[in-house]
């Protein structure tokens, strides 16, 4: 275990939580719900069923040696209960994140920075094709592609028919569609909207 | 593109997951027979992924919370805002109550001190000033401990390179598939000189997962280990060793999880009671 920038306390916190001492685990607990008993997270009967992943992501942490102690402990026990809270509303609304987000801990800089570059370099391709549609389809891109709608829920969003929302979504799409194929076949051009079909 | 089929205008409802099932079935039809349309929705489906690549993962929405940043994405995205506001809300309170003074024990510390101080005068000076007794205590505490911890990692060293004798090998059956006194748990005994202990894990037959984490839990819930990266074999079993170290005599919880895709569930739980035999 590398605690070697933990204060003693938190070091000895520590050995006692993987030890599995009643005491180190009380006071772990104890930060864990002060995250997780937040009624803007809204667990109810879930609420220990994530405390226990808490305990579980930090276990493996401890004995791998990942906490270095650039924060304190508390603060630490904070972020993986977040973590794990956010998880877990995120998988109640079955948005997959799992394959974007494999860890929980602040990544060091070193840390596959190709898959970093390559998820950089999607994600500004995205920008620019959302730059370059108008503020009606971006509204709507933000709708059916982001919170993923339903045409019919979207057409109560934005107060008009489904049958509108069907013929925007396919203006939009090849509005989209133009935009993605000019920047992916042109990656160092910038569209600005004025260029957009 | 030029299908000019109504189910084409469909393609990219389908590739976002906008349509209702009516539309899906009726577009999933069109597409068995259309080779333009399949390609269409390949793209648009493309194009989505990249779109949602700016779904902001979990860690860096608690990072840019904890730094007070709020990302361009959240102004797009809803569900985004809703988590980013909740963690900031979420991290306003932690900040809160950690500037919060505790009056109660601050009350009890002072008290203590102006009744000490007050004792303090009234009794004789000793000649020599006392040693601070609670520090050097919680000191000897931590060397005690580490000197464990080292004597612990040095005997498992030698383990690890040593022969392994009279490993117990133990069929673990799902609670659910047992009745009666075996529900009470699995009995384990390890002979004095036995250092690993062999589970056969036996799930009920079941679509299977990608993979599998049996977490191990004590008497009081409270994690103690976890094995990661299980495969089932085709006889619906996973095996693993367990070094004596990790499984001091009590009674014991096994979680077995799978996961499939982005999903995990919880598939089996065993009841397991260790024993050291002298």
């Amino acid at each position: 275990m590398s605690t070697g920038q933990a204060s003693k306390a938190d070091a000895e916190l520590i050995l006692g939580f993987v030890a599995g001492e009643r005491e180190s685990l009380a006071r772990v607990d104890r930060w864990i719900q002060e995250v997780l008993g937040n009624r803007r997270f809204l667990l109810g009967a879930d609420r220990e069923d994530v405390a226990q992943d808490v305990r579980r992501r930090l276990l493996v942490s401890f004995r791998a040696g990942r906490f270095e102690g650039s924060s304190s402990l508390r603060t630490y026990v904070w972020r993986a209960a977040q973590h794990a809270a956010l998880n877990h509303i995120r998988g109640r609304r079955r948005r997959p994140t799992s394959s974007l987000d494999p860890g929980w801990e602040p990544a060091a800089p070193a840390s596959d920075p190709l898959a970093a570059l390559a998820l950089e370099e999607r994600r500004e391709l995205a920008r620019r094709v959302l730059a370059a549609l108008g503020d009606e389809c971006r509204r709507l891109w933000a709708l059916a592609v982001f919170e993923e709608l339903p045409y019919r829920a979207v057409a109560q969003r934005l107060g008009i028919t489904e049958a509108a929302v069907k013929v925007k979504a396919l203006r939009c799409r090849r509005k989209a569609a133009s935009v993605y194929q000019q920047l992916k076949g042109a990656p160092s051009a910038t569209l600005t909207p004025e260029q957009a079909p | 593109m030029n299908c000019t089929a109504p189910e084409a205008e469909l393609v990219a409802g389908l590739s976002t997951g906008t349509l209702s099932p009516s539309d899906s079935e009726a577009v999933r039809r069109h597409l068995a027979d259309c080779e333009e349309c399949r390609v269409d929705a390949a793209f648009v489906a493309e194009m989505a992924a990249t779109l949602r690549s700016l779904h902001l993962t979990e860690r860096e929405l608690v990072a840019a919370a904890w730094a007070r940043q709020r990302p361009a994405h959240v102004l797009d995205c809803a569900s985004c805002r809703e988590e980013y506001e909740a963690l900031l809300a979420v991290d306003a309170d932690l900040r809160a109550g950690q500037a919060r003074v505790p009056w109660v024990p601050v009350a009890a510390a002072l008290l203590v001190a102006v009744l000490g101080a007050g004792l303090w005068k009234l009794e004789p000076r000793p000649a020599v000033e006392p040693v601070p007794g609670a520090e050097v205590a919680r000191l000897g505490e931590a060397e005690r401990r580490l000197a464990q911890a080292e004597s612990r990692l040095a005997t498992l060293e030698r383990e690890a390179v040593a022969p392994h004798l009279n490993v117990p090998i133990i069929d673990l059956e799902p609670n659910a598939a047992t009745r009666g006194p075996a529900a009470a748990g699995r009995l384990v005994e390890l002979a004095a000189n036995a250092t690993t202990v062999t589970f056969v894990v036996v799930t009920r037959p079941m679509p299977p997962h990608d993979s599998y984490t049996l977490e191990v839990l004590g008497s009081a819930a409270e994690p103690r280990f976890v094995a990661d990266g299980l495969l089932r074999s085709p006889y619906d079993t996973l095996t693993l060793s367990v070094p004596r170290a990790l499984l001091p005599a009590g009674e014991y919880r096994f979680v077995l999880y799978g996961r499939r895709g982005g999903d995990r569930e919880r598939v089996e739980t065993y009841a397991v009671s260790v024993r050291h035999r002298p």
